[in-house]
């Protein structure tokens, strides 16, 4: 595994810290799953090239592009509105 | 002029001058190391940065040409608001004089259907986390900074479309004018490391396609977005180096400039605080 798999994804999650301080919005246990369940299907479906073997497109399931960034900023949102309550 | 007396004049200057003579004297030591069209030298390392010709092209030049796209926004936004005029934006110089008045937007939120209501939210939010993957997915696809701030700043009007006033997503005038800045700083800063190494401004040492900086900072720089291509033909590595790095700054720069736009249109501007 090379480094550049994983740094996107801490720096979306950074970004996603950055960003999720500015939400002025409750979120609820439901808005959550529901957020991470269409980051889910997001990633899937906008998932990085399998030319670049990433973690799961390459090593664990060949030919599913799966987009960890984009996980790892939702996270990072929800992370940072909970920090900022 | 007022607002660049004083220390933030001093810095601005200082920083104004350290790019006009590091752009300069890179310019000067460019000659007759670029051929007309793509060089030799070009043709020969490419293929060491990127997986194909396209995406280096769009490594190397990307960037430069969205600084100034968004140095058009910018102006842009000045313009609009210099035209339609200080009821929008009302500056300290005009205070003397009576502000034009508009009739403020008008947000009927009440009408918002029950899907709107409760995914309205949710699409703005994956919206925000779709630009920043888009932004952090440059270490294989070149550009992304400008996309990233569009579909961010997407996210925002969206939100302000369905809730008004009490805007969800909450970017406040400083945290717009902040989040600009710090991209409009980190580019130019960013082309610092490649002048001090090799004397050519924003010289990409994380790639050093031209083998000119030393291997700690190739590794500095190279290694955090370093890929592996595994092919038949045997494990070739590659690394976009810097790009990354200043597609956030870009990123960060574009979400500021239009999001000022958006800001100073729906809300309405003045000097005081938020």
């Amino acid at each position: 595994m090379m480094l550049g798999e994983i740094t996107p994804s801490l720096i979306a999650f950074i970004l996603g810290i950055i960003f999720g301080t500015q939400l002025n919005y409750k979120l609820t246990k439901g808005m959550i799953i529901l957020l991470i369940s269409f980051s889910i299907v997001a990633s899937l479906l906008f998932g990085v090239f399998t030319f670049t073997y990433s973690i799961y497109g390459g090593y664990i399931a060949p030919g599913i592009g799966f987009s960890m960034p984009l996980i790892t900023a939702t996270i990072g949102i929800i992370i940072g509105k909970l920090l900022k309550r | 002029m007022e607002e660049l007396k004083g220390k933030r004049g001093i810095i601005a200057l200082i920083a104004l001058i350290i790019i006009t003579i590091g752009l300069l004297s890179s310019l000067e030591k460019l000659t007759g190391r670029v051929n007309p069209g793509i060089s030799e030298v070009y043709n020969a390392l490419a293929y060491l940065v990127a997986p194909n010709n396209l995406a280096t092209w769009v490594y190397d030049w990307r960037g430069f040409d969205t600084l100034i796209e968004t140095a058009v926004i910018y102006v842009g936004g000045l313009v609009s608001a210099l035209v339609i005029g200080r009821g929008v934006v009302q500056m300290k110089k005009c205070k003397q004089e009576s502000p034009v008045t508009s009739k403020p937007l008008e947000f009927r939120v009440e009408s918002l259907t029950v899907i709107l209501e409760y995914l309205g939210i949710p699409a703005a939010i994956l919206l925000i986390s779709y630009g920043i993957m888009i932004v952090t997915g440059s270490s294989t696809s070149g550009g992304g900074g400008f996309q990233c701030g569009v579909i961010m700043t997407s996210a925002y009007l969206l939100a302000a479309i369905l809730y008004g006033k009490n805007n969800p997503i909450k970017f406040g005038k400083r945290f717009i004018i902040g989040i600009g800045a710090i991209g409009l700083g980190g580019y130019a800063l960013l082309g610092l490391p490649g002048y001090l190494a090799t004397g050519y401004w924003q010289y990409n040492i994380g790639a050093d396609v031209w083998s000119l900086v030393p291997s700690i900072l190739h590794t500095i720089f190279g290694d955090p977005f370093r890929l592996s291509l595994i092919l038949k033909e045997g494990v070739f590595y590659s690394t976009p180096g810097i790009v990354p790095l200043i597609n956030i700054a870009e990123a960060f720069n574009v979400i500021g400039a239009i999001g000022l736009i958006y800001f100073a249109f729906l809300y309405g501007w003045s000097d005081e605080g938020e």
